[in-house]
């Protein structure tokens, strides 16, 4: 193969591998708006303070509350609180119709596995950044992007779309939960997870 | 260079894409996500996204009745578990309760009638409206009502003494030609024994195992399946020092798990139990190791001058001769025997294995007679009879259908037989239930919610709801020292094309006119248990144990009837209080049959001396085993095949073991196939090499049946049992074959 056609070769590679570290991302994953932008930084920060574990809060029976409801929101919303876009739909939307939040949950696992907040965060004494990293300090919300083969959420498989994992929450597949029990010295029993 | 495009250089391009492509994650990734889409496709059920809660209700897959936390995720189960400090399972489940609520989606399930067409040795169902269904029992309900000669009207019910058994022999009682059926390998049926051999009524009657010092197990799977799955491990944790543990002494021909975990492991020559029951009380007699005044004042037949005594018999078994019978040494039947003595109260259990069936009325009247020696009837840490659970009074009317035990019935004379759909989880041979059968004309319902085990062989089966997806009425379980009082509730969404078999029976009254008129009282099983619920609280005693916060309530702190039937229904269990003390009626050692002495000394000398002739063509003896729950007419979550298809913890069906001397003697291989032969057939079995199998024994398991199998319409997944022999009490769990390389 001449000096010609060894370019030519080149650029049918590299054409390749530009589309798919770059483009195939876009092409794999479908973006979805939440359906309102929401501050954690200003929400934990100093003007609010609070924790975590002030919305995302687990029950009585152990379970673990999720995302909170609207009608924690109006302790503090029943009012607009500002003047921006987000809070006018926060209140009139949602709010003062009492209607919950069709929020994009992007911890979300599939429907086969069972995790327990509480054996995490009470037991393991697990902090929520060891898998959802700084999210709780994030000025808004990132679109939620979903697989449009798998339809999982892209944060499950990990951001990086070559799958190297640099830090804890960059993914949250079960090579990664079983990867923390091991070190942890806790039982990797099937049935731990999938129930 | 040129600036044109040639077909050279465009495969170079492409070529260039093609390798570039292996390097970039399109390849990879996809596969990946592919992967996960056919793990999400729209028919595989998923529980629908809601708030996660938590109920409780009771397990209804075996008698037990274990309590059950179900961690609900809307109001679909997702996951269950024991109930923490419960009465009867104490904390456990076993690994078929684990799995209950997936049921439902079992690949045998059906969710309306079929009509089952037996072709070439196979099945054909053929899918039925309900109404056609109802049409065709009602129409040989009235056919038999009328004409008595064609047949009696038979109900199959392996979980007698729930309110459902009451419906049925009610609903029989009217039908003037009903007969009610039950298996005797139920395994509270060992306690009939017992009560055949006392003077005086003496039931309903349960285990004190919590103050036994030792149990003396013939066979029983005491820590697999027997009873409730946690009662005896809590026992032996709570009184774990040396002193007062509970001693197990496990007497079987192979190392079962319960051998395996027992104290002492003894292995006995397959059907030999008899023999060493005697001569056990050889012992306990002849070194006065029993109170021999209380046994000489309560037994009538311990020492008499006209007819042949208990006393007669026994001295006939010393331990030299059940040393040659049983093939277990003199010294350490005389160490067990002192042992009974030693670590009383002692008691000894029968009842059979789940696949290998009961042990038989000589072997249980043996073990019997060797618990009233012991004194272990009557008294702390043995048998303790307790109260009857107070009835619903709208049952206390009415004539009710004697309880006859299946192989008491005379060969050929059920023109219909309805097989119910509670599992006993014991194994029950078709070829049991197919002799009792008019040939040819019969028609055989069952009202089993899978085509699974017995519903393939019937004619027409009525599905009733699946375990979960209706109110199910539980029985005091057979070991427990009191009676209790819970209800399996539903947490499953119940399908429209199944029916409740009580409202099957109000139904055929209905609307067929074949049913009794008493029977179409309007009454739902339902209403039956609120009615019991009532009359439990009428009746003031006892206490009440929440499975929310697992606290016990008196009755006093009970408001009404409608709010214990409230409790109950959410996993409440109603605890009788302990009764006062019933002294021991007279009784009879040998049993009251005219010809006991002959009987029981003929038997003793083995099951297999009746097969004398039979025993030089078949030098084998085949035993089979199996785990209750699955086998017989229970279906097991197709999760849990990876016990027994992937991991191998459990045997399947027609999976066998053979002493791995005996194996090579025969030219067999270890993991190979195997022919298993007896006078009734063959059958091809999976062979396995295992050494703790006695020399000239194979043991076949019952079951579990593959779950992939169930879907195929076969005609043999009877397996193992279709070529057990059944001697003339209708035991199976000794068979003389032969085994060749298949």
């Amino acid at each position: 193969m001449g000096y010609a056609g060894r370019a030519i070769f080149l650029a049918g590679m590299v054409t390749t591998l530009a589309a798919g570290w770059f483009g195939f991302p876009h092409v794999l994953y479908r973006k979805i708006d939440q359906p309102i932008q929401f501050s954690h930084r200003l929400h934990t920060g100093e003007q609010v303070g609070l924790a975590c574990d002030g919305c995302h809060s687990l029950k009585d029976d152990g379970s673990f509350s999720g995302i909170p409801k609207v009608e924690q929101c109006a302790t503090c919303h029943a009012q607009p609180q500002g003047a921006t876009s987000d809070e006018k739909k926060l209140v009139a939307d949602y709010i003062t119709p009492g209607r919950e939040i069709p929020w994009l949950v992007y911890a979300r696992q599939p429907e086969n596995v069972h995790f327990s907040h509480a054996a995490h965060l009470k037991l393991a004494k697990i902090e929520c950044e060891r898998c959802h990293g700084p999210h709780g300090r994030s000025d808004s919300l990132r679109a939620f992007e979903m697989d449009r083969i798998s339809g999982y959420s892209r944060e499950i498989r990990g951001r990086k779309i070559s799958g190297i994992r640099t830090r804890p929450w960059d993914e949250m597949k079960m090579t990664d939960c079983a990867r923390c029990h091991a070190e942890r010295g806790v039982s990797n029993n099937c049935l731990d997870c999938h129930k | 260079m040129q600036d044109r495009i040639t077909r050279r250089r465009l495969l170079k391009f492409m070529g260039g894409s093609a390798a570039g492509i292996l390097l970039t994650p399109i390849p990879w990734k996809t596969i990946d996500d592919v992967a996960i889409w056919t793990q999400n496709w729209s028919w595989i059920p998923k529980p629908p996204r809601g708030e996660v809660r938590t109920k409780f209700s009771a397990c209804a897959l075996c008698p037990v009745g274990c309590g059950i936390r179900a961690r609900c995720v809307g109001d679909h189960p997702v996951s269950l578990s024991g109930v923490r400090e419960h009465p009867i399972s104490r904390g456990a489940l076993c690994p078929i309760g684990l799995g209950g609520h997936h049921l439902q989606f079992h690949p045998a399930r059906l969710l309306q009638p079929v009509r089952i067409i037996h072709r070439d040795g196979g099945i054909e169902p053929v899918p039925i409206s309900m109404e056609s269904a109802v049409a065709k029992l009602g129409n040989t309900l009235s056919r038999l009502k009328s004409d008595k000669s064609a047949g009696a009207i038979a109900i199959l019910d392996e979980r007698p003494g729930r309110i459902t058994s009451q419906i049925y022999r009610r609903f029989l009682a009217a039908t003037g030609n009903g007969v009610y059926l039950v298996p005797a390998s139920a395994a509270g049926s060992s306690f009939g024994t017992l009560q055949s051999m006392l003077e005086e009524p003496y039931t309903p009657c349960g285990l004190d195992l919590d103050n036994t010092g030792m149990i003396l197990s013939f066979g029983a799977p005491i820590l697999d399946g027997w009873g409730s799955p946690g009662r005896i491990p809590d026992i032996r944790k709570k009184r774990s020092d040396v002193e007062k543990r509970l001693r197990l002494v496990q007497v079987e021909a192979c190392r079962s798990r319960t051998a395996l975990l027992a104290d002492l492991w003894i292995p006995i020559n397959p059907g030999t139990e008899v023999a060493l029951a005697l001569g056990l009380a050889h012992i306990l007699i002849k070194e006065r190791l029993c109170n021999l005044e209380l046994i000489r004042s309560r037994a009538m037949d311990f020492e008499t001058s006209n007819n042949p005594s208990y006393l007669q018999l026994v001295e006939h078994f010393s331990p030299e001769t059940v040393a040659r019978i049983t093939g277990i040494g003199r010294e350490r039947i005389c160490e067990t025997a002192r042992m009974a003595a030693r670590f009383a109260p002692a008691l000894a259990i029968g009842g059979g294995d789940p696949g290998g069936g009961p042990l038989g009325e000589q072997e249980e009247t043996a073990i019997w007679s060797l618990n009233l020696l012991l004194g272990s009837v009557s008294a702390k840490g043995g048998v303790v009879p307790h109260r009857l659970l107070p009835a619903d009074s709208s049952l206390g009317e009415g004539r009710l259908a004697s309880v006859t035990e299946i192989s008491a019935l005379p060969d050929r004379s059920v023109g219909l037989l309805i097989m119910d759909s509670a599992a006993s989880g014991r194994a029950l041979p078709w070829t049991l239930i197919e002799k009792k059968l008019v040939p040819k004309e019969s028609l055989v319902v069952s009202l089993s919610p899978m085509l699974a085990d017995s519903s393939r062989r019937a004619d027409l089966v009525i599905p009733a709801p699946a375990h979960l997806e209706a109110f199910q009425d539980l029985a005091t379980p057979y070991d427990s020292p009191v009676a209790t009082f819970s209800v399996s509730a539903p947490l499953l969404r119940k399908p429209p094309g199944v029916i409740d078999p009580v409202d099957l029976l109000r139904r055929l009254s209905s609307e067929a006119g074949a049913g009794p008129d008493r029977c179409g009282q309007a009454m739902t099983l339902v209403d039956h248990l609120k009615g019991r619920a009532n009359e439990v609280f009428r009746a003031g005693r006892g206490r009440v144990f929440s499975a929310q916060d697992a606290r016990w309530m008196e009755m006093t702190e009970v408001e009404s009837g409608d709010k214990l039937w409230e409790q109950i229904s959410e996993g409440a269990c109603w605890v009788d209080a302990e009764p006062d003390n019933r002294p021991l009626p007279n009784c009879r050692l040998l049993g009251r049959s005219p010809d006991a002495f002959e009987r029981l000394a003929a038997m003793a000398g083995g099951r297999l001396r009746q097969a004398d002739r039979q025993y030089a063509a078949y030098p084998f003896v085949l035993m089979t085993s199996g785990w209750r729950g699955s086998v017989g007419n229970a279906s097991l979550s197709p999760i849990m095949t990876k016990l027994f298809q992937e991991s191998g913890v459990r045997d399947s069906l027609n999976q066998a073991s053979i002493n791995p001397e005996t194996g090579g003697a025969m030219g067999l291989a270890d993991g190979g196939k195997a022919i298993v032969e007896t006078s009734s057939g063959m059958i091809r079995v999976g062979l396995r090499f295992d050494s703790t199998v006695m020399p000239g024994v194979i043991c076949v398991a019952v079951g579990p049946l593959e779950v992939e199998s169930t879907q195929e319409p076969r005609g043999d997944d009877e397996g193992i049992l279709r070529i057990c022999r059944l001697d003339q009490d209708s035991v199976w769990r000794v068979t003389p074959a032969k085994v060749r390389e298949a």
